[in-house]
């Protein structure tokens, strides 16, 4: 009981809902992102890749997650 | 490989080649290896986004040859403190301490913002990082570069993107004559030939994308500015030949012609 609690945060921009306890990892796993490909803010600070299997969730994150792309 | 002995040395980094290249508007990123290879050059740059989660293209890090210098950029910061969060961003990927600042919120000529990449080199060099900015061939702004602790100042040969070429020519030559740090002509730059005049101007490299990426073939495209910019490179180091303010004088001696004779 109380494991299937939602939250409700936001990834670049958008609205998103997961379950508590979720780590960053796992949700860009779950977005079939490759989590040592990608960069990731978590309400404006750097998150460091070692800490994406850690940092759990939560209600309210304003996640940007950003990789490179072409550019001059 | 040198240029007779004249490597070019910023952030550390000795290189050979004076030509960086750019990722952007290529329609198949695949073609970034061989445009690497073709144009001898060592660094190259890309930008940061938002990853578009319903349509994840890939990162284009993948088509990058390790022994490239990344050279991440600051396209979309609109001003000095946006620009510190991508720089602080890109150095968290862990690929360096390069950064090309690009400060820009005109939206209808991109004209770069002298002002605040100014402000965002001043916080960026004190962290360490290899600041290169990118902007307007002015005097003024180059010096507060100078003073903010660029490696090298970045002026655009002409509006971004737009291969018109050195229409900055007069104003980048006043860099060259002024300003101590390397000076790498950034954006603008159409044709090999052009590439080749700032490199005979004395400009310390350049920096090429659209020129290279919007030909009907860009890797012969990426070879050709290549060796622009050796031969442009090497007619600096020789020292051009002098110019006639009028008349003309012939190249071959006059004496002993042989028609001359005949005709007594």
């Amino acid at each position: 009981m109380g494991n299937q609690e939602n939250i409700s945060f936001a990834v670049n921009g958008l609205q998103a809902i997961c379950r508590k306890g979720l780590t960053l990892e796992d949700y860009l796993v779950g977005a079939e992102l490759e989590p040592h490909k990608v960069l990731v803010e978590i309400n404006g600070q750097i998150l460091r890749a070692e800490a994406f299997g850690t940092y759990e969730l939560n209600a309210g994150d304003q996640v940007e997650i950003i990789h490179f792309v072409g550019g001059g | 490989m040198t240029v007779n002995g004249d490597p070019f040395v910023i952030g550390g980094k000795t290189l050979s080649s004076r030509l960086f290249i750019g990722t952007g508007k290529y329609g198949d990123d695949a073609l970034i290896p061989q445009i690497a290879a073709s144009s001898g050059s060592e660094v190259i740059t890309v930008a940061l986004r938002r990853v578009d989660l319903s349509n994840n293209k890939g990162n284009v890090l993948r088509q990058i040859p390790e022994n490239l210098q990344l050279l991440p950029n600051t396209s979309g910061a609109r001003n000095a403190e946006e620009a510190v969060r991508l720089a602080r961003l890109a150095r968290a990927a862990g690929v360096g301490d390069w950064i090309k600042i690009e400060v820009i919120s005109d939206t209808r000529h991109l004209l770069p913002d002298g002002h605040e990449t100014a402000k965002a080199t001043e916080i960026l060099a004190k962290e360490g990082f290899v600041v290169l900015p990118y902007v307007n061939a002015d005097l003024y702004v180059a010096r507060d570069l100078v003073n903010a602790g660029a490696a090298a100042v970045m002026p655009l040969g002409a509006p971004i993107g737009s291969n018109r070429g050195l229409a900055a020519r007069e104003m980048i030559g006043i860099l060259l004559e002024e300003i101590e740090l390397p000076i790498i002509v950034d954006a603008g730059i159409g044709r090999p030939s052009q590439a080749c005049e700032a490199m005979e101007m004395g400009a310390a490299a350049c920096l090429v994308n659209t020129a290279i990426a919007t030909a009907k073939d860009p890797v012969r495209m990426g070879a050709a500015f290549g060796e622009a910019v050796r031969s442009g490179r090497n007619a600096y180091l020789a020292g051009l030949g002098r110019v006639l303010a009028q008349g003309a004088e012939a190249s071959s001696p006059e004496a002993g012609a042989l028609t001359g004779f005949l005709r007594k």
